[in-house]
């Protein structure tokens, strides 16, 4: 279960970037050659949110597939990595995205009649 | 008055930033490193005995190298031990239940090797073909090992290992006359996935494909120190 310490690794950052201002959405990307599973990462998102204290607001996590840019120059969805390229068959190929995690849309609160 | 902000997107891998420390420090003492990916028992440990051995005296006169080891396994210093008695320096990190190695756990493991008197070292991550793909732990190689009583059908099966290591390793193939196994299935199911992986099947008992897999490290090692050595080389 890795998906904790990735949940973990999530709160922290979180809570470090919001810098004290209240969370009110999220959007995490999860990549498919990442290995860790959506649905165990929103468990643990519960569950180590709670333990911590820190408020993620509402949060969607969307599973990301493996991107691969082939030699021919096309750029693609890999959903089956077996499968060679729907352009021009071949595997000759680079992934250039779905092998991270991360935060791709964190939106805080700010109370600006505090500010001054 | 409040307003809503849009902060910039985060990537979560804390481990990246130790991973990239771990690795200027290992780079710094002209030292290459691999992280060891495969399930249990496939022979992981087994390997590094024979690649230890045969690195230290190799049989066509080039020079020998050294290898220090990070054991990584859920408990026990067992595979410790047994690296220790094929006769290089290593240490184990016992991860308590955890499922794979991060960056900080290597980060504390390396302060008990000395690297000036190392030329390769190898991390062998806790036995597993999943979970231990995605973290950086400070390598220049990541090496998919897969042994053959586990399956031809293994690298379409558990593909994301596959697609983002630099060599897989097909262990034990002096059991393939009692398997079913396809060794150009697997291979060429490795290649579709990654079209520039090295394949290495090979043999620890017999020592069937060793000099590959050596002279691939160690091809790998002198190309990292060229690199090193090469001055006003261009920042890539
Ligand atoms: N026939 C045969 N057996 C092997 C070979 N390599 C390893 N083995 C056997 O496979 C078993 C497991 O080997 P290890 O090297 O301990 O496997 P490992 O991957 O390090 O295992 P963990 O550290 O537990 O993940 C042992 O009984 C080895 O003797 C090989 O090339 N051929
Ligand atoms: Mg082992
Ligand atoms: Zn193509």
């Amino acid at each position: 279960m890795h998906e904790l310490s990735v949940a973990a690794d999530i709160c922290r950052a979180v809570a470090e970037h919001a810098a004290g201002r209240p969370v009110e959405r999220l959007t995490i990307e999860v990549g498919a050659l990442s290995c860790v599973n959506p649905e165990a990462l929103d468990f643990a998102l519960d569950e180590v949110a709670e333990a911590e204290g820190v408020s993620l607001g509402q949060w969607t996590i969307e599973p990301v597939p493996a991107r691969a840019r082939c030699a021919c120059g096309h750029e693609y969805e890999a959903e089956n990595l077996v499968e060679p390229c729907p352009a021009c068959s071949g595997f000759d190929r680079e992934y250039v995205a779905g092998d991270t995690v991360l935060v791709r849309q964190l939106i805080v609160v700010e109370r600006n009649d505090e500010a001054d | 008055m409040t307003k809503r902000i849009e902060l910039e997107k985060i990537v979560i891998d804390k481990g990246d930033e130790i991973a990239l420390a771990n690795r200027r420090m290992i780079e710094e003492a002209g030292v290459l490193a691999l992280n060891l990916i495969g399930s249990p028992g496939c022979g992981k440990t087994t390997l590094l005995e024979h690649t230890i051995a045969a690195l230290a005296n190799p049989a066509d006169g080039s020079p020998p190298l050294r290898i220090g080891v990070i054991e990584g396994d859920v408990q026990t210093t067992l595979d410790r031990d047994r690296i220790r008695r094929a006769g290089a320096p290593a240490a184990q990190i016992e991860t308590d239940g955890a499922c794979r190695l991060d960056a900080a756990m290597v980060s504390r493991a390396l302060t008990e090797l000395d690297l000036d008197e190392l030329d390769l070292l190898v991390i062998e991550n806790v036995g597993n073909l999943i979970c231990p793909t995605g973290p950086k732990l400070g390598e220049h190689l990541k090496i998919a090992v897969l042994s053959t009583p586990e399956g031809d059908e293994k690298p379409a099966k558990y593909p994301a290992v596959f697609a983002l290591a630099d060599a897989a390793v097909f262990t034990k193939i002096d059991l393939l006359p009692h398997l079913t196994y396809d060794l150009d299935r697997a291979a060429g199911d490795c290649r579709k996935i990654n079209s520039r992986i090295r394949v290495f099947p090979l043999s620890s008992v017999t020592g069937d494909g060793m000099d590959d897999w050596t002279g691939y490290l160690r091809s790998a090692r002198a190309g990292l120190v060229a690199e090193h050595e090469a001055p006003g080389r261009p920042a890539s």
